[in-house]
């Protein structure tokens, strides 16, 4: 909160520690539900069905430039106008935080598009030159984000887009452990997206789950559409489970426990 | 009997050990590289194909008798020069002592292709290693039974963890191949305790015990309140005595009810016909 130019910061001590209420990662509920921290360095984000998960994306950017940390985007499922617009909502400068080159973004499908335009052959026959250029975009990019002290992002929107580039199964598990490996740098921790829908999806989830610290899934309700809740969120740190129903607003996601929709919803 | 077969001289020559999402062998199989690496006449060669090569370097190489191949940070040679030798060369030169450690054999299945990985380790069954313990998500490969079936055959032990039913601790399901060709197929409850595994056969239930299990113990009302619920010998004699008025009463009592009559009093202006008014009628 700004007042008069300057920062004021409200408190609240709570047991014997002291939290900020504009610390987004205790008053944000997706954040809060979270728990992402700094030894989480893998953090696998898998869409079920028909829900989407970029919000979790999207939150999770929050808390990164909260923390002022780097984060290199891939994009391959929206633009980068989509972040942007949605960080004005959720309350973070995109455009700023690219000025400042705190943020780096990798846009696959703006080259894409590019590629069409001046009629190249823009689906490469060779499909490994696809996800090594993508790789060396991406260490480039990152290896200026580590510049500083700060912990570097990458976050992969989302890495299922490339088998429908064309790219086999085998490569695209190989781009992932190479993306992975990039955590041997202490200062980068990686996030991945991923949706699940055909068995070959499946494979690239299921591979990501195996090694992640963090796996966060987000899934329709089974039972169908509900207008009180949206779907529902996983999240699974080493074997802690938790389980949060969400419900989607235009300006924010509220998460709470399966069963508690109706406080949350009427208040 | 599982821990014998697992751990025992000599050693069973290929574990396979086949896991999911559902439930993770991932314990079963650092147990056994942990029992290698804690034997300083044993060389482990952990090969990696899947997640990053510094965690499992730092998992496990503090250890002396540890040697670890990378095929996962540089698998294609995009990072400056591939490895030199591939996972057969490398495989291929190992001795007597060594034991091999695959920790993903479905990356390497995608990685190599399913006919070379076989190979690889057909020869390796075939070879003079000590020990070949390779660890295969289920749920990582494109056609699952197939590739299970193929490797099922291949390997001397092969676990299937499965999650726990009826009890507090895991199962695994093994199919055990002895050397005279009798084949063990058993299932076992699992667990750790300060980091050994101990396992037990799961004994067959008898349908007796189950039945008397399933019989649902008489509660005694009395214990469940603080108020008197029971009756007492008496008052369940006074009770059984009560009869109730909208009950149907007994043929002797109706009797005795049936000596009452009707006396119908005339009024002044009455006019009661003594005739019968059918008395016309030739009835």
């Amino acid at each position: 909160m700004e007042k008069n130019g300057k920062e004021i910061r409200i408190f609240v001590v709570l047991g014997q520690t002291m939290i900020s209420l504009a610390d987004p990662r205790v008053s944000n509920p997706v954040l809060a539900a979270l728990q992402v921290k700094l030894e989480d360095r893998i953090v696998s984000v898998r869409e079920n069905g028909t829900a989407d998960a970029n919000f979790i994306l999207t939150h999770l950017i929050k808390q990164i430039l909260y923390e002022k940390n780097r984060l290199c985007l891939v994009n391959l499922h929206n633009p980068l106008q989509h972040y942007h617009n949605v960080g004005k909502k959720l309350g973070y400068d995109l455009g700023k935080a690219l000025k400042d080159n705190a943020v780096k973004v990798v846009e696959p499908l703006s080259e894409i598009v590019s590629s069409i335009e001046s009629e190249e052959d823009y689906l490469q026959e060779d499909k490994e030159s696809i996800v090594k250029c993508l790789y060396f975009n991406i260490k480039k990019s990152l290896e200026e984000l580590t510049d500083g002290d700060n912990q570097a992002y990458l976050i992969i929107d989302d890495v299922s887009h490339l088998l429908d580039l064309g790219v086999e199964v085998a490569l695209v598990l190989d781009f992932v452990n190479y993306c992975v490996n990039l955590i041997d740098n202490d200062k980068i921790s990686v996030v991945f997206n991923t949706h699940a829908s055909t068995k070959t999806d499946e494979i690239i989830c299921n591979s990501l789950q195996y090694i992640a610290d963090v796996h966060v899934e987000v899934s329709p309700l089974k039972t169908g559409h509900s207008t009180d809740v949206t779907g529902v969120i996983t999240v699974q740190k080493q074997s802690k489970r938790s389980q949060y129903h969400f419900k989607a607003f235009d300006r924010g996601i509220k998460t709470f426990h399966p069963g508690e929709t109706i406080y949350h919803l009427y208040q | 009997m599982l821990k014998s077969y697992l751990t025992s001289r000599p050693y069973t020559k290929f574990v396979l050990i086949e896991d999911s999402l559902e439930e993770r062998g991932q314990p079963i199989f650092d147990f056994l590289v942990g029992t290698h690496l804690d034997r300083p006449q044993s060389i482990v060669h952990l090969f990696t194909f899947h997640g990053s090569f510094a965690r499992a370097l730092k998992r496990f190489g503090t250890k002396t008798n540890f040697v670890i191949h990378d095929f996962t940070s540089n698998s294609c040679g995009w990072n400056g020069k591939k490895n030199e030798e591939s996972f057969e060369d490398a495989a291929l030169k190992l001795s007597a002592n060594d034991v091999v450690v695959v920790d993903s054999l479905a990356h390497a299945i995608h990685q190599c292709g399913l006919s070379e990985t076989y190979r690889v380790f057909n020869a390796l069954k075939n070879q003079a290693v000590a020990q070949v313990i390779a660890l295969l998500h289920k749920d990582l490969l494109p056609s699952t039974d197939k590739v299970n079936k193929t490797f099922e055959h291949l390997c001397t032990l092969s676990l299937v963890v499965e999650p726990k039913f009826r009890s507090e601790d895991k199962r695994v399901q093994y199919t055990y191949k002895k050397l005279s060709g009798r084949v063990i197929k058993q299932v076992e409850e699992y667990n750790f305790v300060n980091g050994d595994l101990f396992t037990k056969k799961i004994e067959r239930l008898d349908p007796k015990k189950l039945l008397q299990e399933s019989v649902v113990p008489q509660v005694n009302p009395e214990t469940l309140s603080t108020f008197k619920i029971g009756l007492s010998d008496k008052e369940k004699e006074a009770r059984e005595q009560l009869v109730l008025p909208y009950l149907p009463k007994n043929e002797e009592e109706s009797k005795e009810e049936e000596g009452a009559e009707i006396f119908y009093q005339l009024d002044e202006v009455d006019d009661w016909d003594e005739e019968d008014p059918d008395d016309d009628l030739d009835i």
